[in-house]
């Protein structure tokens, strides 16, 4: 028996379970402190909650995690945010809940990464009379009780941007919106609700230009660099694709740095929009980098799912649906939303779908607004680019 | 004074046969076999920025690749290259953007020529620590360095909380991942991928260190009989220990670049990369067991690699195939190395009877 052979078996196993430990966050002493500092600000009692992004992996859920971070941190709130290291992780996940609810939490809110498996941490959430929340998620599962399901209308955002993209290309080959031509290649994201949601609803906003024509769709998987390596190839194969469209900011991102690369101009020869409103993407906006991005504010989401969870600690009834807002941004408006002008707050609606068909309820008055927004935004960007 | 006749005999570039000239045009051969059915396939890649490009793209995973053919020729193998990739991008994201927290697209830490070199150096280090623990505790370098794989990527998770770092870019940055344009005439203009050129010049780095110094020879003698190497006054231990740090320092110059790319260090840089430099090495001729192959060899298997993966794209092959066809062309490699060095018995036995026959 060689002489090492049981250091290098601990090793191994040493090995394996690194790998099998999730990312844990270690925000509780954070939070505890920061709730401890303003425990003059704290009303009522404390609680203890649980929030579950899908994964860290998108600046997103980040800005989520960390409005939910702030909000419960003002409240004296102790608040515990796990996730999986990758979005993919749909068993990860749900053993999370689990292990969060075996810890006592009082309400669990998640981006289920996958609904059906999260049914199962749903119904050990109500065995245990654990208010179960979904946020960044306004679809009812088919099984278990949700308390309240908090996000936007995916189809009414992406049929924005649809509408908007109409308006880029007019401009920049001097048509009427409903005239208009041009290139649009989707990046989709990873096959799911999501992905479904945004692509047709885009495709809706796009059918009041019916000359535009989508060129090509391919997943990204919600990541920069497969964003970037689709887009090389999508521009090799058509080298005059107008207009990136990711159903996520970070593909778009790596779309227009690849395309960036390749020594095309942006806002030029070629626009990048997408959804999301990250801080990254508005860094990019103010850089002259990117296009556009529909704002979600992921941070006040975050926030809103605390506030609710609040809500309901106190005997207030919920909606069902709490939709939050969202507004196109591009560097006409960028300050307006990071100061939070564009927030109208949550308002309860009604659920989304995977049907192919818009949701109900969403405003059609809210999408001429837009579009009118739109307008206005795109003729000053187009200006700004002419004066460089 | 050394006895050299078991260094010679493991090196193979001094001995000529046939048999040897096939084997080794092989790997060109199929590489010119896929760009002309690419080619004929579609037109969009007839172009040449089209051709270009996949070259850029090669490099990152041929950078890679460079550090395994080291690692392979001495009979190891580096499993942990993908984290390291994902690990030195995150160092020197953090290092520019002066937070390991995820947020906007800045630069508040250390100037980008000096945290790159700084992240490189470190993932050398780290290179070369595996290549201590393989050599002094004697462990298979598969157990270490599928360990430091683990370990590399929970610092990576851990010092970014799994999210991704994203840094404001400059025209250093721009440098390393951009492109040189060239322009023939009005209508030709086309521009060399700085991460190619970049690519060509390391190959040709590691071939001179092969081919023309101390360390390379005992790179081979090693891969080809370690005992026998040791014997002759090799050392060993040095010698392993400088080639795993090879391949950490090439494995952290590809992270870099993949980080100045997308602007974003991130852990999961450079998911897949250890497969597939594994496979180029592999199909460009080197044998798994060391001792034998080449540099060059392995540049040619990184651009099959990438016009594979370039050929899927441009042919819009459904994305979940992807993994399957990258992978039957792995184990399609593996199974020629081992037939072609004849170690498969019941194919030898057919045709050495047909040959008699």
């Amino acid at each position: 028996m060689r002489k090492f052979s049981l250091l290098s078996f601990v090793l191994l196993i040493a090995a394996i379970a690194l790998s099998s430990t999730g990312v844990q966050a270690s925000q509780n002493a954070q939070a505890t402190m920061a709730a401890t500092m303003s425990g003059t600000k704290a009303m009522g009692k404390s609680h203890y909650v649980a929030f579950l992004p899908p994964a860290f992996t998108s600046p997103f859920h980040v800005a989520m995690a960390d409005g939910a971070k702030a909000r419960a941190a003002e409240l004296g709130w102790k608040i515990d945010v796990q996730a999986p290291a990758s979005e993919g992780d749909f068993a990860g996940q749900v053993a999370l809940v689990q292990q969060l609810l075996e810890k006592g939490v009082e309400a669990v809110s998640a981006n289920p990464i996958q609904v059906e498996a999260m049914v199962t941490g749903v119904k050990a959430a109500n065995a245990k009379n654990v208010p179960f929340f979904m946020h960044n998620f306004i679809t009812p599962i088919k099984e278990g009780k949700v308390a309240s399901y908090i996000g936007y209308d995916q189809w009414g955002g992406a049929e924005k941007l649809g509408a908007y993209t109409c308006q880029l290309l007019a401009k920049k080959y001097n048509t009427t919106a409903a005239a208009a031509k041009g290139k649009v290649y989707i990046l989709l994201g990873i096959d799911s609700i999501f992905s479904h949601r945004r692509t047709q609803g885009y495709k809706a906003g796009l059918a009041a230009c019916p000359a535009v024509t989508v060129v090509g769709e391919q997943t990204a998987e919600w990541l920069r660099e497969k964003g970037a390596n689709v887009a090389t190839a999508a521009l090799q194969k058509t080298p005059d694709i107008d207009v990136f469209y990711g159903n996520s900011d970070e593909m778009a991102i790596g779309a227009a740095l690849a395309a960036d690369k390749l020594g095309l101009k942006i806002n030029k020869d070629f626009f990048a929009i997408a959804i999301d409103g990250n801080k990254p993407t508005l860094d990019l906006i103010q850089q002259g980098k990117f296009t556009a991005t529909l704002g979600v504010d992921p941070t006040r989401m975050g926030v809103t799912v605390i506030d609710a969870m609040n809500d309901l600690f106190n005997g207030k009834t919920l909606p069902q649906f709490l939709l939050t807002p969202s507004t196109i941004v591009d560097s006409t408006n960028i300050n307006d939303y990071i100061a939070g002008k564009t927030w109208s707050g949550a308002v309860s609606g009604s659920a989304e779908e995977d049907n192919g068909k818009a949701t109900v309820g969403s405003a059609g008055a809210a999408t001429m607004a837009a579009t009118m927004s739109g307008t206005k935004a795109i003729a000053a960007t187009m200006a700004a680019t002419a004066t460089k | 004074m050394a006895t050299t006749f078991s260094v010679e005999s493991s090196h193979d570039a001094r001995r000529f046969n046939v048999g040897r000239l096939l084997a080794n045009s092989g790997p060109l051969l199929i590489l010119v076999l896929l760009f002309v059915l690419l080619f004929i396939a579609a037109p969009s890649f007839r172009r040449p920025m089209s051709i270009l490009l996949v070259g850029g793209q090669a490099a990152f995973i041929g950078i890679v690749a460079i550090g395994q053919t080291a690692v392979i020729l001495t009979g190891g193998i580096d499993l942990s290259v993908e984290a390291m990739v994902g690990f030195s991008s995150v160092v020197a994201a953090i290092l520019i953007s002066g937070t390991n927290q995820s947020g906007g697209q800045i630069a508040g830490g250390i100037p980008s020529w000096a945290a790159i070199p700084i992240a490189i150096l470190v993932g050398a280090l780290i290179g070369a620590l595996q290549g201590v623990v393989i050599t002094s505790l004697n462990i298979s370098p598969f157990i270490v360095t599928l360990g430091f794989l683990s370990i590399l990527t929970g610092a990576a998770l851990t010092l970014t909380n799994g999210s991704p770092i994203n840094i404001k870019n400059d025209p250093f940055i721009d440098f390393l991942s951009g492109s040189i344009p060239v322009e023939l005439n009005e209508t030709t203009r086309f521009a060399i991928p700085i991460p190619l050129l970049l690519m060509v010049v390391l190959y040709a780095v590691m071939w001179l260190i092969m081919r023309h110094t101390k360390l390379g020879r005992y790179t081979y003698a090693i891969g080809g009989n370690e005992t026998a190497a040791r014997l002759s006054g090799v050392n060993v231990t040095r010698t392993k220990i400088l080639v795993y740090g090879m391949s950490g320092l090439l494995a952290s110059i590809s992270g870099v670049i993949v980080m100045g790319y997308l602007q974003t260090g991130a852990y999961q840089n450079g998911t897949d990369y250890t497969l597939t430099s594994v496979a180029a090495v592999v199909i460009g001729g080197t044998a798994l067991a060391g001792g034998a192959g080449g540099v060059w060899g392995t540049l040619i298997g990184a651009f099959i690699m990438q016009l594979v993966r370039a050929a899927l794209l441009y042919l819009e092959v459904p994305p979940n195939a992807h993994k399957i066809v990258i992978g039957v062309i792995i184990v399609l490699a593996v199974a020629l190395d081992v037939i072609r060095r004849g170690e498969v018995s019941w194919l030898r036995r057919m045709f050495r009877s047909h040959a008699a026959s």
